[in-house]
């Protein structure tokens, strides 16, 4: 076993050490991270917006627990006619302001974020280089809706993040190498501020850019072709979303995951580029209602529970001091789904025993949460809670409803059933560091 | 005297540095500043760095670490068991160690 083990991590820590080391992806994921807490405010107001003053949603409404009507003592037409609920909508629209910041222009946000890292990381000006970004995007982006002037928040959105990530990198690339060549920088006179001369020493590389985009846009509607995002997105965001969406590659993903992770891998580092380009943006489809995809960031990080169902197990059945000790220890960090003490601890990494169980636990809640949302028992993970919010409420945040916190019940009690058997076979196995302390 | 501990996202390392803290204050450590963060920042922070320790759940990453901070600082993986079971004075001491070693 040791031997398969030790041939196995020399495999994996080289493939993991060059993706987490890859400038490019280390670029992206940064991006995203930034992003992050406008995605979490959003999705705070979207919770008010559509779960608690939504006159006929879950709190207000009479299929939920009907405080509207309780307030207002009055029901049906009547209701929905009243001045009460005249005011909720007032306040869902002011509310929906921030929502769409928070992701109706995700895509915009994700622009400025990604060409700004990658600009740090290609060696150009990084407000620059982030503002290059930006206005590539908006050149290729249709700058008018029937007669008027304006942009779509469509082309913003979730549909976008792809589009977002390509024009980002093709215009952070070619603009930080050509302010980097010293041939064609305009050179000032020393008497000229320092400002000023750096204002004048992009300005080839961003009219070449932008230029170069410009052309690229007039191409593509001179052959009549949609626009660049939405041929983006159909080409292949739309295929790839499809593809990650099957339960197989779910699964798969998981597996991956968890594999590293037990291994002493940060998994979820290493398979992060997956997490942004597909379900990331399954997660801002769900949000804005234009879609309702069931594997998302919410739904997997919410499955992060599992290993709270292997402190239950230690707690019930094990009879090893040093493993109640340490469950006792990782307990308080695992009530916000920081597993480390834990995995590193007991320790699950490298213990042959823990092997199928802490894989077998969050694919069992993969499929058992798929068939709870295909199902209709639980409603899609469709607002971003922060991934340390404990479990129960994680998932009822994240879903606007109970059912989704009784789905992650589900799951600690069906994972305490798959450890249980592992705990108390290492009962009957001597521990050999506890002699030695 | 600055000790930095790095992860993926700061998080359970930040664990660990109360636990260090805790440690410091004990001994009369005053002018010690154990900070934890993510390994995305460090480039920001490592001028201010004594020592650098790297959370084992990202050791696959100490060649990034040590090529950002460059030969300014000692860098070291902390033992996934010490980690585990937050030992915090074992982890300070053998950072301590480290530093004096220079």
């Amino acid at each position: 076993m040791d031997t398969i083990v030790s041939k196995f991590e020399q495999i994996l820590m080289p493939i993991a050490a060059k993706i987490s080391s890859n400038k490019f992806l280390l670029a992206m994921r940064d991006s995203f991270s930034v992003v992050l807490p406008f995605m979490i405010v959003g999705s705070f107001f979207g919770i008010i917006e559509w779960v608690v003053i939504d006159p006929i949603g879950t709190v207000m409404g009479s299929d939920g627990l009907g405080l509207g009507q309780k307030i207002t003592g009055l029901s049906g037409d009547a209701y929905l006619g009243s001045s009460f609920v005249a005011v909720l909508k007032s306040l869902q629209g002011l509310c929906n302001l921030v929502v769409t910041i928070g992701f109706g222009v995700f895509s915009l946000f994700l622009v400025l974020a990604f060409s700004y890292r990658l600009g740090g990381i290609w060696g150009g000006d990084k407000f620059a280089t982030a503002l290059t970004g930006l206005g590539a995007f908006l050149i290729v982006t249709p700058q008018q809706i029937g007669k008027t002037s304006a942009f779509s928040l469509d082309y913003f959105g979730n549909k976008a993040v792809l589009a977002a990530l390509l024009v980002a990198t093709i215009s952070s690339w070619i603009f930080a190498n050509l302010s980097k060549n010293e041939k064609i920088k305009i050179n000032m006179p020393e008497t000229v501020p320092p400002a000023v001369a750096k204002s004048f020493a992009v300005l080839i590389p961003v009219f070449i850019t932008l230029g170069g985009f410009a052309v690229f846009a007039a191409v593509i509607s001179g052959y009549d072709l949609p626009p660049l995002n939405d041929l983006i997105y159909k080409a292949i965001q739309a295929p790839l979303m499809g593809f990650s969406q099957g339960i197989e590659f779910s699964l798969l993903y998981q597996f991956i995951v968890w594999f590293f992770w037990w291994f002493g891998i940060h998994g979820h580092n290493v398979t992060a580029a997956i997490q942004n380009t597909v379900y990331m943006p399954a997660q801002l489809a769900n949000q804005d209602g234009s879609a309702a995809y069931i594997f998302s960031n919410g739904f997997f990080e919410a499955g992060l529970m599992h290993v709270m169902s292997l402190v239950i197990a230690i707690f019930i059945f094990s009879k090893k001091e040093s493993w109640r000790a340490v469950a006792k220890l990782g307990a308080p960090a695992m009530l916000f789904n920081i597993q480390e003490p834990l995995a590193f601890g007991l320790p699950i990494v490298l213990n042959p025993l823990l092997l199928i169980p802490y894989i077998l636990a969050p694919l069992a809640n993969t499929i058992v949460g798929w068939l709870a949302i295909t199902a209709g028992l639980v409603p899609i993970f469709r607002f971003v809670v922060p991934w340390t919010m404990p479990l129960f409420f994680g998932a009822t945040i994240g879903t606007g409803s109970i059912a989704g916190g009784v789905l992650q019940l589900v799951w600690l009690v069906m994972d305490v059933f798959i450890y249980a058997p592992f705990v108390i076979a290492s009962n009957r196995i001597k521990d050999t560091e506890d002699t030695e302390e | 005297m600055n000790i930095y501990l790095v992860c993926n996202a700061g998080m359970s390392t930040s664990i660990l540095v109360r636990k260090m803290q805790e440690v410091a204050e004990k001994q009369g450590l005053a002018d010690l500043k154990i900070e934890a963060f993510s390994v995305e920042i460090l480039d920001e922070k490592v001028n201010s760095a004594d020592v650098i320790l790297i959370g084992p759940q990202i050791r696959h990453m100490v060649n990034d670490v040590k090529k950002v901070v460059a030969g300014h600082c000692p860098v070291a993986v902390i033992d996934m068991r010490d980690y585990g079971m937050l030992k915090g004075q074992k982890i300070l001491d053998d950072a301590l160690k480290l530093v004096q070693n220079l």
